[in-house]
């Protein structure tokens, strides 16, 4: 009897370090775990301007400067990368177009999943020679658009973006000032993130390679 | 008898189960808190405001850039609007008196009025017409009263900001119908809210703005993935 109750006693003591490393084991892999499932389930945080519940693209067809029509809808599986620029402008859309071609490049083989294009705001200057010659100069894959003075009117609109000419004492005529966002649109045609003018090749390849992922 | 002593997990297995599972129950729960009880509320991010260039009531050039970084309340109307046409002007003066109370540096406002009858209200007509709701004291809230191309003004308004107007086309009616709308743009220029009414709820507006300013101020670092996360769970109010 006296022996039996030692005998037990002296088995909890054994059990005891056990029993420890067993909870500290357990710890360990909790808070693993939980680093691990915080880490997966944690929302990708955008570098631009994310739109969370997007509406469709407005869908356009404008001529590109191979002369052809080319609608938004074509490109549908594709992250298509929009902007509303003109060839004559001194700095911005250089800046911004360089910035698309080195973003292309950061992507590298999945660049063929991304169609960058530039719809031209001044189509008076830009026509389809001049546009070819300016967007394939930054990227041979690039698009160049124009139309109608009133199609792109009625495409810029939509995208929040506004141009007006601005009579400059500049040597190369009039001047056109635009807003110089860049436009995210998704692979099924939606309108998904907007980057301000000077956001950086590898924040917008970042954003461009989540929604490839997608 | 050996099997079922085998498959009997060891004292450490269970621990580490039982473990897991109090780990996975307070996981979840913490995921139906945040979406049933909402601890941070958001506007949606409905869609982008249309891009525009206007001239204002006293001849600038006005683009919809000029209102990035302000939170920007926009209405619908025309000079002759007089009786029988609801009078969106006056709830926005009532907004610019509330909105002139609020003490914040982060989020400057502004106010937008945008002409439905282009081809009849000029620069200097609106100025007259945007008088009679100008405050005794002037307001630090800036109102522009914008004209320009009618037909950018159907893309726009029609489009953009999805308001039905129409012009009649007799000579003998000259009243524009059109339903009233407000639409509150944020600094990124994205439609966050819209309100279709004759009689525009200021409280509710105020309470969006509120929300607004919530989010410019707090999500900055961490708190910005908290923002994201009520985003994705649309904690909308």
């Amino acid at each position: 009897m006296i022996e039996a109750t030692s005998a037990s006693r002296h088995a909890k003591r054994v059990l005891r370090p056990k029993y420890i490393i067993a909870v500290f084991i357990g710890l360990v892999v909790v808070v693993a775990a939980g680093w691990l499932i915080g880490t997966a389930l944690r929302p990708y945080v955008f570098h631009g301007t994310v739109l969370q519940s997007p509406l469709p693209a407005t869908n356009f067809t404008l001529t590109s400067h191979n002369g052809q029509p080319v609608s938004l809808s074509d490109f549908k599986g594709q992250v298509v990368l929009l902007y509303f620029g003109y060839t004559t402008c001194p700095d911005v859309c250089p800046t911004t177009l360089a910035e698309l071609h080195k973003t292309l490049q950061v992507l590298g083989t999945r660049a063929k999943d991304v169609q960058v294009m530039m719809v031209t705001v001044d189509p008076e200057r830009d026509t389809v020679p001049v546009l070819a010659e300016y967007v394939t100069h930054f990227d041979a894959s690039f698009i160049g658009l124009t139309g109608t003075p009133d199609q792109i009117a009625q495409i810029a609109t939509p995208y929040g973006v506004a141009y007006a000419r601005h009579e400059g004492d500049s040597a190369l005529g009039y001047l056109v000032d635009h807003t110089a966002t860049v436009t995210a649109i998704d692979r099924q045609g939606h309108v998904r993130v907007i980057f301000p003018f000077n956001t950086s090749a590898a924040d917008i390849a970042a954003d461009v390679e989540y929604l490839l992922n997608r | 008898m050996t099997t079922i002593v085998a498959a009997r997990p060891t004292q450490s297995a269970k621990w580490l189960t039982r473990l897991l599972y109090i780990f996975l129950v307070v996981l979840i729960v913490s995921v139906l808190a945040f979406s049933l009880f909402k601890p941070l509320k958001v506007l949606p991010r409905v869609s982008l405001a249309p891009g525009f260039v206007f001239t204002n009531q006293t001849g600038a050039r006005k683009t919809s850039d000029d209102y990035r970084g302000k939170l920007t309340i926009y209405n619908f109307t025309y000079t002759g609007c007089g009786d029988g046409c609801p009078q969106t002007s006056k709830a926005m003066q009532v907004l610019r008196e509330r909105l002139s109370q609020v003490k914040t540096s982060d989020a400057p406002f502004a106010l937008v009025t945008i002409s439905l009858d282009p081809e009849h209200d000029t620069p200097a007509l609106l100025k007259t017409y945007a008088a009679q709701f100008e405050p005794v004291q002037s307001s630090p809230i800036s109102w522009d009263w914008l004209t320009g191309d009618a037909a950018l003004t159907k893309y726009v308004v029609g489009g953009g900001f999805s308001v039905y107007y129409e012009k009649p086309i007799g000579p003998a009616d000259t009243a524009i119908r059109f339903d009233p709308h407000y639409v509150l743009v944020d600094g990124a220029g994205i439609i966050r809210a819209e309100y279709r009414s004759a009689n525009l709820d200021v409280e509710r507006v105020m309470n969006d703005i509120n929300i607004l300013i919530d989010e410019v101020h707090n999500s900055q670092g961490a708190g910005r993935l908290a923002y994201e996360a009520a985003h994705l769970f649309r904690c909308y109010p």
